[in-house]
């Protein structure tokens, strides 16, 4: 796993690595042992410059994978026997 | 003598985040499951799921299929449960990573879970923290004050629901409101016109609904926009956008209700 993705996941489970980075976020990059490559595309806001600087795909990145179940709202269209619980949960 | 099956399922929320909302047992799962069989919020909680996981099987390639003609998104969710049960069947122990809570807009872990226990698996849900949980947090409306509505937003259209404007309203997946077709990722001005002129028999045109998308990782900035209902067509909406509409009406008393209550209690009257 990159450096960058471990300080993602160090910032978003520790309360101390997120003050850290909220109130001098260059040196707690640094401390880290981001590149400054790495600093830069975190710094950027850019999804994409991030996913790449991780060494994801800048394309692949840009696709979120979105579960987009409103099939279970119009619970009328659909089969009964494929999900009878879920459609009877919509139902309620 | 019945042979018990080995393989076993659960299914776990990850939180709409990436380590920062997931609970102990969730990521212990996670951990020590044979096979993680995911779908994750982005690459970036995907490539951190495939960090922490043995074996890790992602569901994204199973929305490909909505390219196909006659294919939809139902056939995405029969899919994802097969690949699910698949790797049950072949006796692992598995465990089924959804963003955000499990159970909630995500229909598979429960069409998964039910599945394998019809076959004799054991197999239950683990919660996390879903999309509502952040949104409660982040826009600071607390359901139990004034009562809240929460539906897909294509159900709300499609069928006569009661609504309550004295409550919270709460749209999801707005960003793909109205497509019948069950193939669409999107939505448009004509079919958020449509949603809003339904609302409006219920909202005032100038009343303020907010734009909500929880912040997917820890730099990632969180969705409030602030806008009137009748703007709502011309406003950027993603998959992930959720439209809230606050409360619009006063309480409206129930005199009947009250008046059986007060007799019970003679000396605690609610006043009129």
């Amino acid at each position: 796993m990159s450096r960058l993705m471990e300080y993602f996941i160090e910032v978003d489970r520790s309360a101390v690595m997120r003050a850290a980075h909220q109130s001098e976020p260059f040196v707690s990059m640094s401390q880290f042992g981001l590149t400054a490559d790495e600093q830069d595309a975190l710094m950027s806001g850019e999804f994409g410059r991030v996913a790449g600087a991780i060494g994801i795909d800048a394309g692949k990145a840009q696709l979120s994978v979105m579960l987009v179940p409103q099939t279970i709202a119009m619970s009328n269209q659909l089969p009964a026997l494929v999900i009878p619980q879920t459609v009877a949960i919509f139902e309620q | 003598m019945t042979i018990e099956k080995k393989g076993r399922l659960v299914c776990v929320g990850t939180g709409m985040r990436m380590a920062g909302q997931i609970t102990p047992i969730a990521q212990s799962y996670l951990e020590t499951s044979d096979v993680v069989v995911g779908a994750a919020s982005n690459v970036l909680q995907r490539r951190w799921l495939q960090g922490i996981a043995r074996e890790y099987i992602c569901l994204a390639g199973h929305y490909d299929i909505v390219e196909e003609d006659g294919k939809s998104r139902k056939d995405t969710y029969v899919n994802m449960t097969a690949t699910i049960m698949e790797q049950v069947r072949a006796g692992k122990t598995v465990c089924a990573a959804f963003y955000g809570h499990p159970g909630v807009f995500a229909c598979i872990a429960n069409m998964a879970i039910k599945q394998a226990r019809e076959e004799g698996y054991e197999a239950h849900m683990e919660p996390g923290i879903s999309a509502e949980d952040c949104l409660v947090a982040d826009i600071g409306i607390d359901p139990g004050a004034r009562g809240m509505q929460s539906m897909e937003s294509t159900q709300f259209m499609i069928y006569q629901r009661p609504i309550d404007p004295s409550g919270m309203m709460i749209l999801w997946q707005i960003g793909i409101a109205g497509d019948l077709t069950l193939k669409r990722f999107d939505t448009e001005p004509a079919r958020l016109q449509i949603l809003v002129d339904k609302l409006a028999n219920h909202y005032p045109l100038d009343h303020e609904v907010i734009l909500y998308e929880a912040a997917t990782n820890p730099f990632e900035k969180t969705r409030i926009d602030r806008l009137a209902l009748r703007d709502l067509p011309a406003a950027e909406l993603k998959q992930i956008t959720t439209l809230v509409i606050p409360a619009a009406k006063a309480f409206v008393r129930d005199e009947e209700t009250i008046a059986k209550l007060n007799a019970l209690s003679p000396e605690n009257q609610l006043a009129a």
